[in-house]
C-alpha cells in the first residue's frame, strides 16, 4: 500500500515508488537522490512540524513537509 | 582565450583547494557552503603557455536553483570552447555524479577529478577508476587537492588533450532523436542539444531564450507522447 512520505512512522523505512508534481519539483527531487525504487527513511522531524530530516542514499537532507508530500512510498 | 580551463562541481567538493594549489593564488579557502559565489579567474603560465583557469561557484546541476548554480551554467554557456575540470568529492560519489552525468549528457566534455584521495585511502575505500572511465567515457583522474602536483598534472593532461570525451550515451541520443521526431514546429530553429534537453525539462532560461511563447501547445504534443514523462524525470 502507498503513502505519503510525510505520514511515515520516524524510522519507518519506504521505498519511492511515485513523484508528484510539475517537473521542475520532480527534476529537483531527482536531483536529491529521490529515484523510483529508492530507500528513504525519516530520521527526524522540526518541532512545528513543517520540516523532515530525511536519509535517503548515503546521505541526509532537512526538505519541507510540503515538498515530502508529493513523494509516495511503500512500505 | 585557447585555454580556458572551468572548474565545476558540487560545493565543498575541492574546487577553490584546486584553483589555489594549480595557480597558487591567495584566495580564501573555506569549509562552508557558497565561498566561492562570483567566479574567480586566473592567468597562469604553464609550461611556457598562457592558460586562464575559472573558480566557479559549487552547483549541484545545470538548472539553477540558487544565484550560484546561476553563475555557473552562465558561464558554461557563454564560453563554448572551454575545458572543464569536474571536481567531485570522493566521499560522496553518487550525490556529485549527478552533475558529472548531467555535464555529459549535455555534451559539455569534462575531465573528471575525484578528489579527496588521501580520505579514501584512510577509509581504505578503493575506486575502480578503469572502470568508471569505460562507463563514462572520460578520462577520470582520482586526486588530492590539496597537493600542487596532483593539480598540476590534471592542468598539463587537459591543455594537451584535446576532444577527450569519447561519451555517447544511448539514452541521450534515443531523447534527441525522439526531440526530433516530435512535431514542435521547432525545425527551423536548429536547436543544440543542449537546448533540447533543456528543453524537454521545460528550462525558464532556454524557453526564454528562444521566445517560445506557445509552450502550452508544445506542452500539449509532448503530453500525448506517452513516454514523454518517463523519459524526462527518469
Ligand atoms: N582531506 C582533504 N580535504 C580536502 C581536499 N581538497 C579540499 N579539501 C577540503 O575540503 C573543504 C572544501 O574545499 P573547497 O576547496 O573550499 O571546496 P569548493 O567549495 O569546491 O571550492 C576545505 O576544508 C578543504 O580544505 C583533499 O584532497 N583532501
Ligand atoms: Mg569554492
Amino acid at each position: 500500500m502507498s503513502q505519503k512520505l510525510s505520514n511515515l512512522k520516524i524510522n519507518q523505512q519506504g521505498k519511492i515508488i511515485f513523484i508528484n508534481g510539475d517537473i521542475h519539483l520532480k527534476r529537483r527531487l531527482l536531483e536529491l537522490g529521490f529515484v523510483l525504487g529508492e530507500n528513504v527513511k525519516i530520521l527526524s522531524i522540526s518541532p512545528l512540524k513543517n520540516s523532515y530530516l530525511i536519509a535517503i542514499k548515503s546521505y541526509t537532507l532537512a526538505l519541507r513537509k510540503d515538498i515530502l508530500e508529493n513523494v509516495f512510498v511503500e512500505i | 582565450m585557447d585555454n580556458l580551463i572551468a572548474l565545476v562541481g558540487n560545493p565543498n567538493a575541492g574546487k577553490s583547494t584546486f584553483f589555489n594549489n594549480a595557480c597558487m593564488a591567495e584566495e580564501h579557502v573555506g569549509n562552508w557552503h557558497g565561498v566561492t559565489i562570483d567566479s574567480k579567474e586566473k592567468l597562469i603560465k604553464l609550461d611556457g603557455k598562457q592558460i586562464a583557469v575559472a573558480d566557479l561557484p559549487g552547483a549541484y546541476s545545470l538548472s539553477p536553483y540558487s544565484y550560484e548554480e546561476a553563475v555557473t551554467r552562465d558561464y558554461l554557456l557563454s564560453h563554448k570552447n572551454c575545458k572543464i575540470i569536474n571536481i567531485i568529492d570522493g566521499n560522496n560519489l553518487e550525490r556529485n555524479l549527478f552533475l558529472t552525468l548531467e555535464l555529459i549528457e549535455l555534451g559539455f566534455n569534462p575531465v573528471l577529478c575525484i578528489n579527496m584521495a588521501n580520505e579514501l585511502k584512510k577509509n581504505h575505500v578503493q575506486i575502480d577508476i578503469k572502470n568508471l572511465e569505460k562507463m563514462l567515457g572520460v578520462k577520470v583522474f582520482l586526486i588530492n587537492a590539496q597537493n600542487k602536483k596532483d593539480c598540476k598534472s590534471v592542468l598539463n593532461f587537459v591543455i594537451y588533450n584535446n576532444d577527450i570525451c569519447k561519451s555517447n550515451f544511448d539514452y541521450v541520443k534515443d531523447i534527441l532523436n525522439w526531440f526530433d521526431s516530435l512535431n514542435l514546429g521547432l525545425n527551423d530553429r536548429k536547436l543544440t542539444e543542449y537546448q533540447k534537453i533543456k528543453f524537454l525539462e521545460q528550462d525558464e532560461y532556454v524557453l526564454d531564450e528562444f521566445k517560445i511563447d506557445n509552450y502550452e501547445n508544445i506542452a500539449k504534443v509532448l503530453e500525448s507522447e506517452q513516454t514523454a514523462n518517463f523519459v524526462i524525470t527518469q
